[in-house]
């Protein structure tokens, strides 16, 4: 049973019992500055902890080649490393390429790695090209809730400058009916 | 004001009066314990998870198992592939298509994985905002009643004082139209015969001044 259910007098049992015993609970003397310290905190944890992630995945998204440019390194880096695997593997049965044979096998893993480097970078650029729209696309969701909360504030600020500047236009007009009617 | 309030049986506002009630202390207390608990057991999540996804190097595990597997299923090379130049070609390009797989899909998992984090951070954010609005509008609230109270008082203390003010030169009037001053009437005396009466001065309206 929920505590805000229950009348004030067994209030203090149930929330013994759900462990905020009275004793246990911070003694909160002025509610409204606790409250405005407990934003300001809440504000500056995002601020530490989120806005650095947040302008690092923008940039990301708006410029981010490394699958590109890994496809490009991996071709680079694979033709050595598959001509090292077939010598080993050669090795490991005592055989020996003639050099001739080996001219041969490296021409194959060049063409082979030339043809697989094309076809590798442009599918890198599609699959670079895809991830970095989802990114850009899941950070456009979030965009539009940090749009719509500075919306909403800023709305809010000019509610409150429309109540402040009524307020001031009212107590003018209380103001000078009263001087009148006092006369 | 205080002695002027007891005479007129008017009570004077104490602080002591407007102190929170059982309930809300109660009710700012659990909030506050709600808060701690909060900021002890679940602050700290996000942050980590952060850095986490920051450190973890999902990219390099990916590829070292596709690089792993693709050998796997090639299988044992034997002598006569290590001549067979088809045989080699295919290898490397399955090992780039296997690597540049692996490299996407970390990206895409890291990339998901963060903007969810971001979204997650930005949710509790706009709590904060809200937050925010509602303490600008409570205060706001306060002010502008406190401005229409301090202008309330004000207006009141100028009416009584003209009361005052006008009492005082109403009975001035009466007092000189007597023929006496403005703060003194000048009195008949009753006792003396008719025609010869002294006129005495009464008391002052004003003496209580």
């Amino acid at each position: 049973m929920s505590v805000y259910n229950l009348p004030l007098a067994t209030m203090n049992s149930a929330l013994a019992n759900s462990g905020y015993g009275t004793s246990a609970l911070p003694t909160v003397s002025d509610p409204d500055k606790a409250y405005a310290d407990l934003l300001q905190q809440q504000y500056q944890y995002f601020q530490d902890n989120f806005a650095p992630l947040e302008r690092q995945l923008i940039d990301r998204a708006m410029s981010d080649t490394s699958l590109i440019d890994r496809a490009r390194e991996d071709a680079r880096q694979n033709r050595t490393l598959t001509a090292g695997v077939m010598d080993r593997a050669a090795s490991r049965y005592g055989a020996d390429l003639t050099p001739a044979e080996r001219r041969e096998r490296d021409k194959a893993i060049a063409r082979g790695s030339n043809l697989a480097e094309v076809g590798n970078v442009n599918n890198a650029r599609i699959a670079q090209r895809q991830l970095n729209m989802s990114l850009l696309s899941n950070l456009a969701n979030i965009g539009n809730k940090v749009y719509g909360d500075a919306t909403n504030m800023l709305g809010t600020a000019a509610q409150l400058q429309a109540a402040r500047d009524q307020a001031y236009s009212n107590a003018k007009a209380n103001y000078k009916s009263s001087i009148w009617s006092i006369i | 004001m205080g002695l002027l309030g007891k005479i007129l049986g008017v009570k004077k506002p104490k602080r002591s009066d407007y102190k929170p009630t059982e309930s809300e202390k109660i009710q700012a207390a659990v909030a506050s314990a709600e808060w701690q608990r909060w900021t002890t057991n679940y602050g700290g999540i996000l942050p980590e998870i952060s850095r986490q996804l920051q450190q973890e190097n999902v990219r390099s595990n990916l590829r070292s198992r596709a690089g792993a597997d693709v050998m796997q299923t090639v299988g044992p090379i034997s002598l006569a592939r290590t001549k067979d130049l088809g045989f080699t070609s295919d290898v490397e390009q399955a090992r780039l298509q296997s690597l540049s797989q692996a490299d996407t899909q970390a990206s895409d998992f890291q990339n998901k994985a963060q903007a969810d984090v971001l979204a997650m951070g930005q949710q509790q954010k706009s709590i904060t905002n809200r937050g925010f609005s509602q303490l600008a509008k409570i205060e706001q609230g306060t002010a502008l009643r406190r401005l229409a109270d301090e202008q309330r008082g004000d207006i009141a203390r100028a009416n009584n004082i003209l009361q005052i003010a006008k009492s005082v030169v109403s009975s001035g009037q009466s007092n000189i139209e007597t023929g006496g001053s403005f703060f003194q009437p000048k009195m008949l005396d009753d006792s003396a015969p008719d025609g010869k009466r002294d006129a005495t001065l009464g008391e002052s309206a004003f003496s209580f001044l």
